[in-house]
Order: C-alpha cells, then structure tokens, then sequence
C-alpha cells in the first residue's frame, strides 16, 4: 500500500510524519502477528488488534495497563503451564535482554484455545525503556515439520532394507566360509563392505534425529551419581582425547549447598542412553573443534535442585551471531574452519531435544577464537531418592536378568588442597599420575590426570580434605570394553536343559523367578488359519 | 547339530542369514511369514527360531505368542530382530518369552551368529556363556565397542548403575 507518492512528498515536511505514523498503525492493526509493547516492569502499554485476539482478550484497550503476565499465558509442549516468573520471557523483560524462542504454547484466555508459538522479546534502550513483544503463530509450521519428518523418517526405514542386503551380501562375499574370491576383489569388497556400513549409520543418525521430533521416544530414567556417570562416558572417547594431546580435566564437587544434601554424591535420575548421547556429542565437539594441545575441562557440579555439568574447550570459539541459532536443526557455523572440519549438524539439536526430554536445560557461553563452554542441568535427586529408585530399578532388572554388573568403584584421590604427589597405579599396570593442580575454588577443586593409554583417571578432589584412603582402580574399569559379565546370583527359576526334547514339565524358557510363569500365558487370542490343528487357541 | 528357523519376509536376508548359518555348521530351515513359521516349527522342530517382528499375515510377537502356548514349541528358544529399537517393544518381547531382542540397526550379522552361539551355547572357548541360562541383555562382543559400530543393545552396564 506504500505508493510513489510517499517518495515525492518527503520533502513536504509535517504533513509527511502524519502520514507515515498512519501507515505504521494501519501496518501493526493488519498484520497477523502479535506486537505488544511494555515497560521495564512488564506493563503492557501498547497491544495491536493480532496480540489482543490471539492471547483471548478481544480488544487491545482490554490488555493495555495490565501486567503482560495476566495476559501472556504459556504452556510447553506437553501442555503443562510454565511458571511465569519462570520462563525466559519474565527473564527477558526483566533484564532487558533480547530472546527468541518456539519452545511455548500460548493459552488463549477466553477460548483455552493453544497456539505455538514463535516469541521474541526485543529491548529498545536501556534498562529503563520500553521492550517489545512479538509472537506468531507457527502452528502450521509445526505441522509441516512433523510431516517431513515423518517422511524422512518412512524413507530412511525403506532405504534401511536394501542397504542391509547389500552389507549382508558383501559379508558373505569377504567370508571364506561362505565364498571364494581373489585378492583384488577382496580389497574391492571390503571397500564396499565399509561404505555401506557407513551409510547404515547414517540412515541410523537420520532416524534417530526424526524419531526425537515425532516426541514418540520418551525417557527411561534409571538413578545415577552424576560424576561417575558423565566421567566414565567421557572415558569412551579416552583415545580421541590421547591422540590429539588434549589436555582433560575433570572437576567435580559434592560439596552441598542447603541441607536437602547432606551426602558428597550428586544424584540425578536420567535416561542413560540419552546422557550418553548428551555428554559423547558435547565432548566429541570439543574434540573435534579444539586443535592439538588445547584443553578440554568436564565438571560436575551439583546445586540445590540441580545438577550442572560443563564441558569447556580452547577450541575455535562460536561467533556471537551463531551463538543463538547452533541449537537448531541442521544449522551449522559456516567458515573456513568448520567447513574443514565437517559435521552434519544435528549434533547439537539432539543434545538440546535430549536434555529437554528430561526437563533439563543446555545452554553455551563461547569466546570466538578462545574457546566455548557448554552448560547443561538436569534435575538432581537426593540420596534417599536415589536409593529408593535403585531398589526399585535394581527389582527389575533381577526379575529380566541374573546377569548384573559386579560392583566396582573409582579411584577417589581425596587430599589436601595444596598438593598432590602420590602416584596410584591401576591393577593392569597403568600409572596415573597427576601432572598439574588449579589453585581450589570455593566451589570446584579439579586436577589435571595425564593418563596412559587408552584410558582416562578421573580423580575428584573433595571440596573438604576428608581423609578418605586412596582405594586402587579396580579392573573393572580399566577393562571396560572388554568387560565381560559374570552372573553373580543364579537365577531362581530352573534352567530348561534339553530345547529339543519335547517338554513334559512345563518350564518357561525364560530368566528370572518362578512367579513370572504366569506371564506367557497368551495375552490374546489369536486365530490362525491354515496353521497345523495342535496350536492351542485360547 | 543344531537346527535353527529363520523367519524374515525380506527374501534377501532370509537368504543372507541362511548361508551364513550354514557355514557355521546349523541346520537351517525358513518361514517367510509368522503363519508359514509355526507351520513349520511343529514340523521340524527348531532349536532356535529367529525371527523378524515385522512381518505380513501375523507379526513376531503374535508368532511368538502363539508359539509359547502351544506345547510342541513352547520351549524354543528364539531371538527376535527388530528395525524399530522403541522400549515399549523390548518389553513386549521380554514379556513374551523372547532369550534375546535384537536391534537390526545396531547389530550386524556377525553380532547375530554371536547371539545364536551363545542362546545355543555351543561355543566353549571363551568362556562368556552359562549353558542352559538365559538372559536378556545380550553380552558385550568380545570386540571393544569402538572397533565396531554395530553393537548389541546395551551391553555392559556402566559401574556407577545400581546394581543389586
């Protein structure tokens, strides 16, 4: 609606400002997004037609004067209401900082009515001026999403069949079991062997990102000790670490802060193969982006209700204009050195979508050029918490398998702040030996652990010199990936000798007690047809 | 010698699994679909069925189901293969009877003779197996996990996991 004759009446002078004002008021009356504008104590003191439909008030002279709290109603996903002295908006407004987010549902106030939402929040001034409000509805957008990810999804389920022909094809091909070739065809073969393999897991990494959008993985939480937890993962990439002379530390503190944790341990119920995915992304990426000799830090620490844990790296830093977009599917910092380096750039967005899965939160501070430092919380649980989950999970696992994990412990170095000189020797014969000590903070003691191959020490240094004794490294953790389990209770129910022999005593083929024999009675009737007359149907 | 069923509509790894089988020294017969398995099971009475979950006419776990109830088979020991690696459908397996759930994308074939030896437990040199238990996390591979993406599920567990 701007004509030609705007231009030419700029120099009209007073009458131009007239007209312009009109336009921005007609623009903010028709758009379909939401503009609200509000003071530094959240007042709203402007509304367009679109903020005033969409949040259920009608009018715009209905919200203006009243606190954008009453007005902006937000639920996340699973439709439950956010808190809203919680929410990064108050946070925004409050402080006067830029944000963005989709992560909200807006709540109409009359109709119920949820719409997602995309929401930014935008300083004018200084802490004292006005901030503007925006949000849109991307309802659409979000639907869109989940087709194609859906899509992508089927395609790569299809796609999975055929390329594990072809790597089953080629195995029996390279097997000499199974087949006769000459060298050369070997070599061929085995090329071929590895690339379809590659692209096996790469269809793996496609579905596991869109399965994560269809929200239909949800989180098994079993209990764990935070620090043990995200050491012994990071110990996974022990050789990455070595071959590039990275320097790793580990810090932890148990060191409580009010009186809901009394014990030195931080506790945390998570889903294990979600934390495993959440800690090997974020140190693989200070691997891969840090350059040879720099420094990689992982620390656990446990506040009142949370556990923090950070990887930091002297890696190449992310450029303050990315910063608030690496979270995003598919989005990766662009220039000449990352594009050396390569990545998909899902990475992140799984971290993101994993640690939200158990209502925890990431986020990054960076330094381009220096170094980046990512932060994740996750709920912590107390000992007695922990302790009645691990009765509950350790019940559970008895009942499936008598196979359990022998217990083992860590090296625990626990000495005066001031100095460190012993050398603890693990039972295979790997010397560890502390190279360098920070200076303690109030909160977190590290100590820098050059370790032999393949495998990484963690020593946590407790936040008050307790003389606890220095306990060897069990082998157990040396040998982790050779570990081989041995049961240490037998089984209850009888063990089925003979498969062959038609069974006269009916013994389920299966672990655990006696009591779950009434389990494989047929949950459902089935009808067969064609099927041989002795089946039982019942 | 032991005879082993494989139950997988696709034609290709039907066959794939077939050979490969043989050259381990197992009798092998196939099904193509859960109807054609059980046929087959009350015929030649396997020792071990493996099976994929997704098949036409009825699925893994009605096959397997069916299978537990009926007294000519209801000893047989299977493993299950499956595309998808959803909890809810490890655990309908587990509940149904299954010695092992397997997910195809994260073991290879070989990882599959592993898991039949040792279900069967006829291997004796390396001591990883208790003949005659069975229990339903697969054991970790001889083979450290980093050499080898393909991995049976959740193989060891981690030190700090409670164990009882």
């Amino acid at each position: 609606m701007v004509s030609m004759s705007l231009f030419r009446k700029k120099k009209a002078g007073l009458n131009n400002n007239l007209n312009m004002a009109e336009l921005a008021q007609r623009s903010l009356d028709f758009i379909a997004e939401a503009v609200m504008v509000v003071d530094e104590r959240g007042m709203i003191k402007f509304a367009n037609p679109a903020a005033a439909a969409m949040t259920g008030f009608g009018d715009a002279s209905n919200v203006t004067g009243l606190d954008f709290q009453l007005v902006i109603h937000l639920e996340n996903s699973q439709q439950v209401p956010i808190d809203p002295t919680e929410s990064t908006l108050y946070t925004a407004i409050h402080i006067n900082q830029a944000m963005n987010t989709r992560d909200y549902v807006l709540v109409s106030a009359q109709s119920e009515r949820r719409i997602a939402i995309d929401l930014s929040c935008i300083p004018t001034g200084d802490q004292g001026a006005d901030r503007i409000i925006t949000f849109r509805d991307i309802t659409k957008e979000i639907t869109e999403e989940r087709e194609q990810a859906e899509f992508i999804s089927t395609a790569s389920h299809e796609m999975r069949t055929p390329v594990a022909s072809i790597e089953g094809y080629l195995g029996l091909a390279l097997n000499p079991q199974t087949a006769t070739i000459d060298e050369r065809a070997h070599n061929y073969l085995e090329a071929a062997h590895a690339a379809s393999q590659h692209l096996g897991r790469l269809f793996k990494d496609l579905l596991d990102v869109t399965k994560f959008d269809d929200s239909r993985a949800k989180a098994h939480l079993i209990p764990v000790d935070a620090s043990e937890a995200v050491a012994y993962i990071v110990n996974e990439q022990a050789e990455a670490i070595q071959q590039k002379h990275i320097r790793y530390t580990f810090g932890g503190s148990g060191k409580f802060l009010d009186k809901k944790h009394l014990s030195q341990k931080i506790y945390m119920a998570v889903d294990y193969d979600f934390l495993r995915e959440i800690v090997n992304n974020l140190v693989g990426n200070a691997i891969k982006y840090t350059p040879e000799g720099g420094d990689l830090k992982v620390a656990v620490k446990g506040e009142a209700d949370k556990v923090l844990i950070t990887v930091s790296d002297t890696g190449i830093g992310i450029p303050s204009d990315d910063l608030s977009h690496i979270f995003q599917k598919f989005y990766r910092v662009d220039n000449s050195q990352t594009r050396q380096i390569g990545g998909t750039g899902l990475g992140l967005y799984l971290v993101k979508q994993r640690v939200e899965a158990m209502n925890g939160r990431v986020w990054v501070e960076s330094d381009f050029g220096h170094g980046s430092t990512f932060y994740v919380t996750l709920p912590r649980i107390s000992e007695s918490e922990y302790e009645k989950m691990r009765i509950a999970y350790g019940n559970e696992k008895m009942m499936r398998t008598p196979f359990v994990a022998p217990v083992v412990g860590t090296a625990t170095i626990k000495a005066p702040a001031t100095e460190l000189t012993r050398t603890a020797t693990g039972a295979s014969g790997i010397k560890i030996q502390p190279v360098h000590q920070e200076n303690p903070t109030a909160t977190e003691h590290s100590s820098m652990i050059q370790s032999h191959k393949p495998l990484l020490n963690n020593t946590t240094l407790a936040a008050d010199a307790s003389d606890a004794p220095i306990t060897p490294n069990t082998p157990q953790i040396f040998q982790r990936t050779h570990t081989i389990l041995q049961p240490t209770a037998k089984p209850a129910a009888p063990s089925p000798t003979t498969p062959s022999a038609p069974a006269t005593i009916s013994t389920p083929v299966q672990s655990g007690t006696p009591s779950s024999a009434t389990t494989f009675a047929p949950t459902q009737t089935t009808a067969v047809t064609g099927a041989s007359n002795n089946i039982n149907q019942n | 010698m032991s005879k082993i069923m494989i139950v997988e509509d696709d034609d290709s790894l039907r066959e794939i699994y077939g050979i490969r089988l043989t050259a381990e020294g197992y009798a092998v017969v196939s099904a193509h679909d859960g109807e054609e398995a059980l046929a087959v099971a009350v015929r030649e009475r396997p020792d071990l069925i493996v099976s994929d979950v997704m098949m036409p006419k009825i699925s893994g776990f009605d096959m397997l189901d069916i299978l537990r109830s009926t007294p000519e088979t209801r000893n047989i020991k299977v493993i299950m293969m499956t595309a998808l690696s959803s909890d809810d459908q490890r655990e309908r397996g587990e509940n149904l009877g299954a010695d092992r759930y397997l997910v195809k994308s994260q073991v290879g074939i070989e990882d599959v003779v592993n898991v039949v030896h040792e279900v069967l437990g006829d291997r004796n040199s390396s001591g990883m197996i208790t003949p005659g238990v069975t229990n339903f996390q697969p054991q970790a591979p001889v083979t450290p996990p980093m050499a080898n993406p393909m991995q049976t599920q959740q193989t060891d567990f981690p030190p700090f996991m409670p164990s009882v």
